[in-house]
């Protein structure tokens, strides 16, 4: 019995002696920043390894990149006639008080993922939901044209440390959803309106 | 003459040496209690965010992840109801981890639960969703009711299995991960160009949104210097923390150094629980001595409490001679302050607990 046991902690013992190197070495590579991180087929298996397990990670950038953008959401509901009957915005983050910041901070990573083109699909069933939401016996189905929106600060190049009045602001409006999409619109090929809710500079 | 020690042999002695178990307990403690108010976070908007009539479908999330990705969500129809009691079931574990009823349990139920949950709609999600659930992850595996637990409070004194030491790997795996998050921050920082010039804080301190909790001195951002200062300062902060906690000289400034770190950057910036779980990691660090220094210093420093015994000082901790970790004080008072076996007992020096 005692050796039976005996055996068993020196197999416990090899299995972890192998276990946290390996650790060490998924998890190394899985951290390593994009530009020195090896690719090809190790960097798929050491990829594939940590989301069966469920200790992925990724690189630890931790605004390596600082890009000063301020992101926001808006959508025009339109009824079934095309008239437009309502208009949305996310919040405008600088305005939101620190507790709403803190309770809300899903909202604001959701929103900032939702204006990047990567997710189409999610835009998409965002729209829909929110249709779903406004529509009542008066309003009939509506149609949800959602928009990205952003106001980015245009970095200087050469580390040059800007005084905030000579700082240059470039501002963005994108459609990310188009009810219309699957209907042939090319006769009204207007181009969407752009809204600007409450584009302020900071 | 000593022998030289191979690499391998330092490192499985370094994997199978003793741990602190208090510092278990107190990464039990404080991931409870940080589970507890994340998924609260979540419970307010939960079917928004994760039911099938929430703002995202489960078949739009399964096509833009990979397969290797999974969820109990994706294998059961995630509707309101389902949600509400998947999550309900998450906080009453992080509750009971809390307590040290079955930690390790506990913290496996946590892991399943975030991993399902972050998959479900990673959208909303960002590094410290990774970071709470690698902790998850690592907590499965640490001794975590052996001390400061109603598990170990339940048991009959008799049948106690001793305090002894058990073997570091899980804390291990906490303070690599660790560093692994230093040294990639560092790294990052150091191929960015906006870093390597020294601008970068200022920028950073330009986004409003997530920066200007705390009022600054407006002349920390308005002299060149000091914002090149601050900014390589953060950088070479971040790329020495790792070696500073490893060695043992340098451990307790590496922590206080990364807890004022992380208290700056709560105190200038909106990021949700990532600076609290960053320093409850840092904690991974600490060591048996620095429990036994805390107690000395609140016994002497506390004018409620009257001196204990001579007796009760003499006692220290049962069984194997790995740890020197002494009983504590409820442990002594349980046995009426008596030991009882003569393993209770361990060579002591008197200076040790009567300083001259």
């Amino acid at each position: 019995m005692d050796q039976e046991q005996d055996k068993f902690r020196i197999w416990k013992r090899r299995a972890i002696l192998c276990a946290v190197p390996a650790f060490l070495l998924v998890s190394g590579i899985d951290a390593l920043p994009d530009p020195i991180a090896p690719k090809g087929p190790l960097r798929s298996v050491q990829i594939r390894t940590g989301q069966i397990l469920g200790i992925w990670q990724g690189p630890w950038s931790m605004y390596a990149k600082p890009s000063v953008k301020y992101l926001w959401l808006s959508a025009d509901f339109y009824d079934e006639q095309g008239i437009k009957r309502d208009t949305w915005n996310s919040p405008y983050w600088q305005e939101v008080s620190g507790v709403q910041k803190f309770v809300q901070f899903r909202h604001m990573n959701y929103y900032i993922r939702m204006c990047s083109p990567l997710h189409r699909e999610a835009a998409a069933d965002f729209a829909n939901y929110m249709a779903a939401q406004r529509e009542t016996e008066l309003t009939g189905e509506l149609k949800v044209e959602l928009f990205a929106n952003n106001l980015e600060l245009t970095l200087p190049a050469e580390g040059e440390i800007l005084d905030p009045d000579e700082f240059v602001w470039v501002t963005e409006s994108r459609q990310l959803y188009d009810p219309w999409a699957d209907v042939d619109l090319e006769a009204l090929a207007e181009p969407p309106p752009i809204t600007w809710p409450r584009a302020k500079l900071p | 003459m000593k022998e030289k020690r191979s690499w391998s042999a330092f490192f499985e002695a370094w994997l199978f040496d003793g741990c602190a178990l208090q510092t278990c307990a107190l990464l039990r403690v404080g991931f409870g209690l940080l589970v507890l108010v994340y998924g609260l976070v979540w419970l307010r908007d939960a079917h928004f965010w994760f039911s099938n009539q929430g703002v995202v479908s489960v078949e739009t999330m399964t096509a833009n992840q990979p397969a290797t990705m999974w969820s109990i969500f994706f294998w059961v129809e995630p509707n309101p109801g389902f949600i509400t009691i998947c999550l309900t079931i998450m906080l009453l574990n992080a509750v009971l981890l809390t307590l040290g009823c079955f930690g390790q349990l506990q913290a496996a139920f946590i892991f399943f639960w975030l991993v399902s949950f972050q998959n479900r709609n990673s959208l909303i999600g960002d590094g410290e969703d990774s970071v709470f659930r690698l902790f998850a992850f690592f907590l499965i595996w640490m001794p975590l009711d052996r001390c400061y637990s109603v598990t170990r409070l339940l048991e009959p004194v008799a049948s106690r299995i001793p305090r002894c030491s058990e073997a570091a790997w899980p804390i291990r795996l906490v303070q690599i991960q660790m560093a692994i998050i230093y040294l990639s921050a560092a790294c990052s920082k150091m191929l960015s160009p906006t870093w390597q010039d020294g601008s970068a804080v200022y920028y950073v301190y330009q986004m409003h949104d997530n920066f200007g909790r705390g009022p600054l001195p407006a002349f920390l951002m308005e002299t060149e210097w000091l914002i090149r200062l601050t900014t390589w300062g953060a950088m070479v902060v971040e790329a020495c923390l790792p070696f500073l906690l490893f060695f043992s000289r340098t451990r307790c400034a590496g922590i206080v150094l990364g807890i004022i770190l992380h208290l700056s950057m709560e105190y200038s910036m909106h990021l949700f629980l990532f600076q609290w779980i960053m320093m409850l990691g840092l904690l991974a660090f600490t060591k048996p001595e620095d429990f036994t220094w805390f107690r000395r210093w609140t016994r002497k420093h506390n004018p409620y409490q009257a001196d204990p015994l001579p007796q009760h000082r003499m006692l220290a901790l049962p069984g194997p001679k790995t740890s020197d970790e002494p009983l504590e004080m409820e442990e002594i008072e349980e046995s009426g302050g008596v030991p009882t076996s003569e393993d209770d007992f361990i060579e002591v020096e008197p200076e040790d607990f009567f300083p001259r």
